[in-house]
Parts: structure tokens; C-alpha cells; sequence
């Protein structure tokens, strides 16, 4: 059970959230990006109230969740990138931006790999990849950087980064806050069912 | 009552006339017999035009019972799986019943057309597709679903893209319910009646053959489904191993 969660995401923030095992972190994820639907809430958008079906649709359009372990479609990593741009198509444009993912995530020596045969490393990068492409604003992670060697750690809040950069507000969940300190903003403590920042 | 010396096969007897009826099978295969062509193509026709009337609703119900939680779903997938063992012939003996003059489908004039063959051959995979369809679906586990929708997709959408991801498990699923349907003989029988040029299909022309003692036309279509049978097995070890090799 989650009460009193109250949470503000600025454009380009980056949030820490811990808590222990069990304590609902990545349910709060999950309700946050339209995934799970809440036992009650009450939803604000702009000072007028949603209903929860009307709220999911503007989450899902633009919010993104990450799973710890991230899904890799079939087919190859440019596949995936394609999967999820919202605008579906082969355009010169979105081709372009594409590419541009691929090289700045440096996977643009694997694009063409298939991505279920990635490292997990690999396959994190690919996944904040398919949410660049995507153009979310708000991304939310789930332990982004759990079971990663240094080298992949490196790689992945280097791409975080950029994406902070581009204005993305990002939170992601862990039990290892010191792995972001570089670019954490504020750091959020779910304990007792109850949201804190500390 | 039938002797054991009025049976055609008898002791050494047999071995040649075995022989012989297989002889004659292949040179009924081979020179393209018409008869038994248009009894192989009636049965591929009605089976798979059947297996593509159930497909849709039943692999769509086999989504929803391996990704939503809804009160009766469990109820459901024991229902389904209770179904794959419902016998041909009392499928055949519901549909008669439904389409027969004095039945309440009776105004249709359905009986003894290859539609009721189709009816009753859908009934008898949709259970097959229902179960196999919801194994697929849940190996592909819940992040499939998540992942399309928090990428943006809308539900048809997203369900698409789990489809893709589950073809292989789907594809086995289609594969064995035609394996099914196709070698059934007690509801084909039933209400297709095995009409000549019409309802007669494969299995309907075996037993049909074999009682007239006219084995070579019956073993030429044994076969038939004994190499289909071949063949679809090897498809769905096939997919099936590029299913899990996927997941």
C-alpha cells in the first residue's frame, strides 16, 4: 500500500528513489507510467480532475517505464529503436534521429545484432535508446544499473546524461543512490508506505 | 455375423495383399487419380478454412486469459483445457442435433454441407487454440505488454507486437489443431454424411473404403495424413524450438 505520494518532476531533473525491498517502489513506477492502475487516486492535470482511464492515456503518452531487466523485441536493435518511435514511420527525419540514438548511445557498431543476444549492459542501453527515440519527457528507471560491470555503469549514466541534457526528467529507483551522484538533483525515500525527500 | 474366414487379410495372405493394396496406392498418388485428389483437396479445404474461422476469436481468448485477471478466468482455462478432450463424435452429434430439420438451426439447411463440417471442425479445435494459444502468450511474460504500452502503443496495437513476439508458440498452436481437425472422422462423418464429390474427406473415405474392402484407395490416403502428420510434426518441433530459443 502507497499513501501520501506527492511527487514534482522538473523538465531535465533527475530523481533518486530508494527504499527497501518490498517497500513499492517499483509498483509507484508502474502506477506513475500508466501500467498499474491504483486502488484509489485522485489525478490533477492543470487543476482539473481526471478520471483514471483518462489519466493513463496521458501517462502512457508521456511518461516511459523501464523494467530492471528490459525487454528486447525480436529482430535487430535498429528494430527496436523503429518499434518505438510514435510516429511509425520510414521518414528521412525519423531515420536521422534514429542514427542519432544509435551513436550517442554507442550502439551503432551492434545495430544491425539482434538485441535479445545483447549483454544485459547492452540491452539497458538499448532500452534508454528505444526511450530517446521515443521522446518521452518523463522517464522512470528501474534499477537502471543493477548486476552492470563499471564499464556498462559508465555507458549507461554517460547516456543518461545527454538525455538529462535534452530536458528529459528522469527518476530512477535503486538501492545504490552513489552510483548517480553526478547527476542526481534530489533524492526520494519511500519507507512506510510514505514518500520523503530528503 | 462375420466369420474369422470371411476377413480379406488372412495369414500369409496378408503380407501380399498388404503389399499389393500398397502398390496400388502409390500408382493411385502418383497418377494423379482425380476421385482421390478431390478428396484430399475437400479435406484441406474444409479444415482450413475452419482453423482460420476459430483462430482469431480463440487465440484472442487465450490473450486475455494468460494477461488479464477477470473473475471467471481461471474457470475458464480449466473449461478449455477440460475441452481438448471432447470427442468428435459428440461434437458431431451436438451440431447434427442443431442443424437437423427439427433443430433450432434446423431453417439454416446446414446438414450434410461442408459449412457444417466447418462448424463442427471449429468447435472441435477451438479448444486446442484457446490452450495452446494462452501457453504462448504467457511464455512471453508480462513485460511483452508493458513494454509496447509505455512505449506508446495502443492496446490493438501493443497486442500486435505480442503476437509478433509469440508467432512461433502461435504457429505451433495453429498447426496442431489442424493436425486435428483434419484426421477427425466422427464428426465429418456425422454431419457432412460423406457425400461423394461433396463431404467426403479423407478420413470419411478411409472407413468408408475399408468397408467396401477397397484398400489401396484407403491406404493411398492413410498416406496422405500419415505424411501430413509427419509434416506437421516436424513444423511444430521446429517452431516450437524457435519459440523457446526466442524467449
Amino acid at each position: 500500500m502507497l499513501r501520501s505520494v506527492d511527487i514534482t518532476a522538473v523538465s531535465g531533473q533527475f530523481s533518486v528513489l530508494c527504499g527497501e525491498n518490498g517497500s513499492g517502489k517499483t509498483t509507484l513506477l508502474k502506477i506513475m507510467t500508466g501500467l498499474v492502475r491504483p486502488d484509489q487516486c485522485q489525478i490533477d492535470l492543470n487543476g482539473k480532475e481526471l478520471s483514471w482511464k483518462q489519466a493513463r492515456s496521458h501517462l502512457i503518452k508521456h511518461t516511459l517505464y523501464l523494467h530492471q531487466t528490459p525487454y528486447m523485441f525480436s529482430g535487430s536493435v535498429h528494430h527496436n529503436l523503429m518499434l518505438s518511435s510514435n510516429q511509425g514511420d520510414n521518414s528521412a527525419t525519423q531515420k536521422h534521429r534514429i542514427q542519432e540514438v544509435l551513436e550517442s548511445a554507442e550502439l551503432d557498431q551492434l545495430k544491425d545484432k539482434s538485441a535479445k543476444t545483447l549483454s544485459g549492459g547492452q540491452q539497458q542501453r538499448v532500452a534508454l535508446a528505444r526511450a530517446s527515440v521515443n521522446g518521452s519527457s518523463f522517464l522512470f528507471l528501474d534499477e537502471p544499473t543493477a548486476s552492470m560491470d563499471t564499464e556498462s555503469v559508465k555507458r549507461t549514466l554517460g547516456f543518461l546524461h545527454q538525455l538529462k541534457q535534452g530536458g528529459t526528467a528522469i527518476l530512477a529507483c535503486t538501492h545504490n543512490p552513489e552510483t548517480f551522484e553526478a547527476l542526481l538533483d534530489r533524492l526520494l525515500v519511500l519507507e512506510n508506505h510514505t514518500l520523503y525527500e530528503q | 455375423m462375420a466369420s474369422r474366414a470371411d476377413c480379406p487379410f488372412h495369414g500369409t495372405e496378408t503380407v501380399s495383399s498388404l503389399t499389393a493394396a500398397t502398390f496400388d496406392a502409390f500408382q493411385l498418388l502418383l497418377s494423379w487419380d482425380q476421385e482421390l485428389w478431390e478428396i484430399i483437396g475437400i479435406s484441406f479445404r474444409v479444415s482450413g478454412t475452419a482453423i482460420l474461422v476459430s483462430a482469431p476469436l480463440a487465440l484472442l481468448t487465450g490473450f486475455f486469459l494468460a494477461y488479464f485477471e477477470f473473475p471467471t478466468r481461471r474457470v475458464l482455462i480449466s473449461l478449455f483445457n477440460t475441452l481438448l478432450a471432447f470427442p468428435a463424435v459428440v461434437v458431431g452429434l451436438i451440431v447434427y442435433l442443431m442443424l437437423s430439420s427439427q433443430g433450432p438451426l434446423g431453417d439454416w439447411k446446414l446438414l450434410f454441407t461442408q459449412t457444417a463440417m466447418v462448424i463442427a471442425q471449429s468447435i472441435l479445435c477451438t479448444p486446442i487454440l484457446v490452450s495452446m494459444g494462452h501457453s504462448a502468450f504467457q511464455a512471453a511474460d508480462q513485460r511483452v505488454w508493458e513494454t509496447a504500452r509505455t512505449l506508446g502503443k495502443a492496446p490493438v496495437a501493443a497486442f500486435f507486437v505480442v503476437v509478433n513476439e509469440v508467432k512461433f508458440g502461435l504457429l505451433a498452436a495453429l498447426l496442431a489443431g489442424f493436425g486435428r481437425i483434419i484426421a477427425e472422422v466422427g464428426a465429418s462423418m456425422m454431419v457432412g454424411g460423406n457425400i461423394l464429390h461433396y463431404t467426403r474427406n479423407i478420413p470419411t473415405a478411409i472407413a468408408l473404403e475399408t468397408s467396401k474392402g477397397n484398400f489401396a484407395q484407403g491406404i493411398a490416403l492413410g498416406m496422405v495424413l500419415l505424411f501430413l502428420a509427419f509434416f506437421l510434426n516436424a513444423m511444430l518441433q521446429y517452431f516450437q524450438g524457435r519459440g523457446s530459443f526466442n524467449h
